[in-house]
């Protein structure tokens, strides 16, 4: 994917612009919120990392403006500004997710790569499948290869966000934001409790397994 | 001028006592004033009546013995009557006076009809005790040209009121002298308070917050103020004193793991090696970083809870829902652990005004602690319940528990005990519990479960309301939180 990268710390940028393109992306970067303004316009690209405290142009108004001009590229706050306010003021302002600095490199591709694939009509999608594995979000009912599956409520919600973003990587810490509602992170990682559970459920007994843990980032579900 | 002088004539007391002090010289000249005139008034009416009578006396004397006998009556009653004041003068048609002492110039003109005419003159000169003062005289013209002048000297009433006057200003100085006396006095004492309170705030801002005002133990106005003010800044220094403690404890536990992390690095390097073993170092120093950072989030959320609520006041939640949610959260951690978690939520919601995050973050760390020391088999009860206008959380344990005079010391940051040293954690859990329950100004207790550790919190709830709507468990900032970035 193609990316722009709007950070005013130029070491960090350097690693990220380095991190990027060994995964595979291509990324600009500026450090001015002004120039990163008059990129992002000419909407080449799949998504935007911005920063929030920029010379030229804040963040928050760079993200706004461009919303306001109708421009939806998906944007991603980084920020070292992590309290809940922050978060909501960062999310007000049009931006599709927001990043805590320091952050590891792997949960922000990660995230970058859930912005970028989003597709909008799967967020309406009454059926979400993953090889022959059947998410019904109407029924909240899930079956393999046509064998019911009984899920609990959490359990189920667990599910149907990795089926949201099915073959991409989530992390850790988008599940307990998105299932738990969770900012931050509790001592023990209950989370990969929580997914060992539901694997046991929808992978064993059937074959090939799809819930698939990416060592060191967080899990995929996926068709091999 | 002297300086300290000059502070006392700006202190508002003084500048109150000489305000007190003219607006008293005022009202004294004033009512001085009002006296003189209202009592010479009375004495000048007396004195015209007596010599309206006089003169009438004398006129009847003419008009028996003519203006010869008037005359040897004049001079009779001159000697006899000079000692009462009362003096007389018989003026002939040539303006030569004939007989009597009054010293009525020659060319007064008295009206040849009508009312006897008053006429102020004086002082008389043949009355040497009575200057300076003033004769008050009436005056008639007789048949023939002759006018008849009687006089009062008006010394016996001018002297009571002199006097009274002299009285009463000396009485008004030393009035104002003890007013203005009185409001240095007090200017000078405000002065020396303000200054004393100055200096220990010079003193703080110096550097030295040890820095007391003393207090004089009068129990006036002033030492409640310095008690206030001593004990802001016993609270200001305890803050500062925590903020220090915090950041010496974030330099001191930040310090040995990023040692580690470095020292890994540097003898990875100091040698050739294979692919694998810089992964293995990488991945290492990539742990070890996370542990770090980890225990920097784990004092940042502490000094957030620390700093208290911001500005508008919390949401309502559901405690109990709350409370639910993160039970839930560690069922399958205690299953795994073969641990039996039981949940005792009561009946119904328990509204209580709280931080979700700072809540949930709290109970997290209290069951995380629970499943941690809770030994295969052992269980963990979690109970919510409601009485007396209070919401209590407990979380009770059959682990180790906590001995009785090492609960306080839990508190702290990065305390951990030695009996689970071996156990992973950062040593900031039960402060971060600690700082929450301050945060929601809540009481919190470490109990002894027998055996085990019961944790037991207290927090306001809000009074039940009949028919009202569900308890939304996130309040709606944190629901845009929650819900963004989906997709």
């Amino acid at each position: 994917m193609r990316l722009l990268v709007v950070e005013d710390d130029e070491a960090a940028a350097a690693y990220l612009v380095k991190g990027l393109a060994e995964s595979g992306h291509v990324a600009d970067h500026t450090i001015d919120g002004e120039i990163g303004l008059r990129l992002a316009r000419s909407g080449d690209y799949d998504v935007l990392v911005v920063d929030r405290m920029l010379p030229g142009r804040d963040g928050l108004s760079l993200i706004a403006e461009l919303r306001r001009e109708g421009i939806h590229t998906p944007t991603l706050i980084l920020s070292a500004l992590g309290a809940v306010d922050d978060r909501v003021d960062g999310l007000r302002a049009g931006s599709d997710d927001y990043l805590v600095k320091p952050f590891s490199f792997s949960e922000l591709l990660a995230r970058l790569e859930s912005l970028a694939r989003r597709v909008r009509a799967e967020l309406a999608a009454a059926h979400l499948r993953v090889a022959d594995l059947d998410v019904d979000r109407v029924n909240r009912s899930v079956s393999r290869a046509g064998r019911p599956i009984r899920l609990q409520p959490r359990e189920f919600r667990l599910l149907e966000y990795f089926a949201r973003h099915a073959g991409q990587v989530v992390t850790r810490t988008m599940l307990l934001e998105h299932v738990w509602g969770y900012n931050f992170d509790p001592q023990t990682n209950v989370v990969d409790v929580h997914v060992s559970r539901l694997r046991a459920k929808i992978d064993k007994g059937f074959d090939p397994p799809l819930l698939e843990t990416i060592r060191g980032v967080g899990y995929a579900l996926r068709a091999p | 001028m002297h300086p300290e002088f000059a502070r006392l004539l700006r202190t508002s007391v003084f500048r109150l006592a000489l305000g007190y002090a003219s607006g008293f010289v005022v009202v004294l000249a004033m009512v001085l004033a009002f006296a003189y005139w209202s009592t010479t008034r009375h004495a000048d009416e007396r004195t015209d009546k007596m010599l309206a009578a006089e003169l009438a006396g004398l006129i009847g004397v003419h008009d028996r013995v003519g203006i010869t006998g008037l005359a040897a009556e004049i001079e009779w009653r001159v000697k006899d009557y000079a000692r009462d004041g009362v003096h007389y003068l018989l003026r002939a048609p040539d303006g030569r006076p004939v007989a009597g002492d009054l010293p009525v110039q020659s060319t007064t003109v008295v009206p040849a009809s009508g009312d006897p005419m008053i006429v102020i003159e004086g002082p008389p000169g043949s009355e040497p005790d009575v200057q300076p003062s003033a004769v008050r005289v009436l005056g008639k013209r007789l048949p023939g040209g002759y006018v008849l002048f009687v006089g009062h000297v008006l010394h016996v009433e001018r002297a009571i009121f002199n006097h009274a006057l002299k009285v009463s200003l000396i009485a008004a100085s030393v009035a104002a002298a003890l007013i203005l006396a009185a409001g240095g006095i007090l200017g000078l004492r405000v002065v020396r308070r303000i200054d004393a309170v100055s200096r220990t705030a010079a003193r703080i801002m110096a550097g030295d917050l040890t820095q007391r005002v003393p207090v004089d133990g009068s129990g006036n106005e002033f030492s409640d103020l310095a008690t206030i003010l001593n004990q802001m800044l016993a609270r200001i220094e305890a803050l500062l004193g925590r903020v220090r403690e915090v950041s010496d404890n974030v330099a001191h536990d930040l310090r040995s793991p990023l040692a580690r992390l470095r020292s890994n690095l540097e003898v990875t390097l100091l040698q050739p090696r294979t692919a694998v073993e810089y992964r293995d170092a990488i991945r290492q120093a990539i742990g070890d970083s996370e542990d770090l950072l980890r225990t920097f989030n784990a004092l940042l959320s502490i000094a957030r809870a620390e700093a208290g609520p911001r500005d508008a006041a919390l949401p309502i939640i559901d405690l109990c829902g709350a409370v639910a949610e993160t039970v839930e959260i560690y069922e399958a951690l205690a299953a795994e652990g073969g641990i039996a978690l039981d949940f005792d939520v009561g009946d119904g919601a328990i509204a209580v005004r709280a931080d979700t995050q700072l809540l949930a973050q709290a109970l997290c760390n209290l069951l995380d602690n629970a499943i941690k020391y809770t030994p295969r088999g052992g269980s963990v009860q979690v109970c919510v319940s409601r009485s007396a206008g209070r919401a209590r959380v407990e979380v009770a344990d059959s682990g180790p528990g906590i001995p009785h005079d090492q609960r306080e010391h839990v508190l702290e940051r990065f305390v951990r005990l030695d009996q689970v040293r071996r156990l992973p954690g950062n040593g900031l859990g039960l402060s971060l519990v600690n700082a929450v329950v301050e945060y929601h100004r809540a009481c919190m207790r470490l109990e002894d479960n027998r055996p085990g550790l019961r944790v037991v919190i207290e927090l306001d709830a809000l009074p039940i309301t009949q028919g009202s709507p569900r308890l939304p468990r996130f309040p709606v900032d944190a629901g845009v939180v929650a819900s963004a970035g989906r997709g």
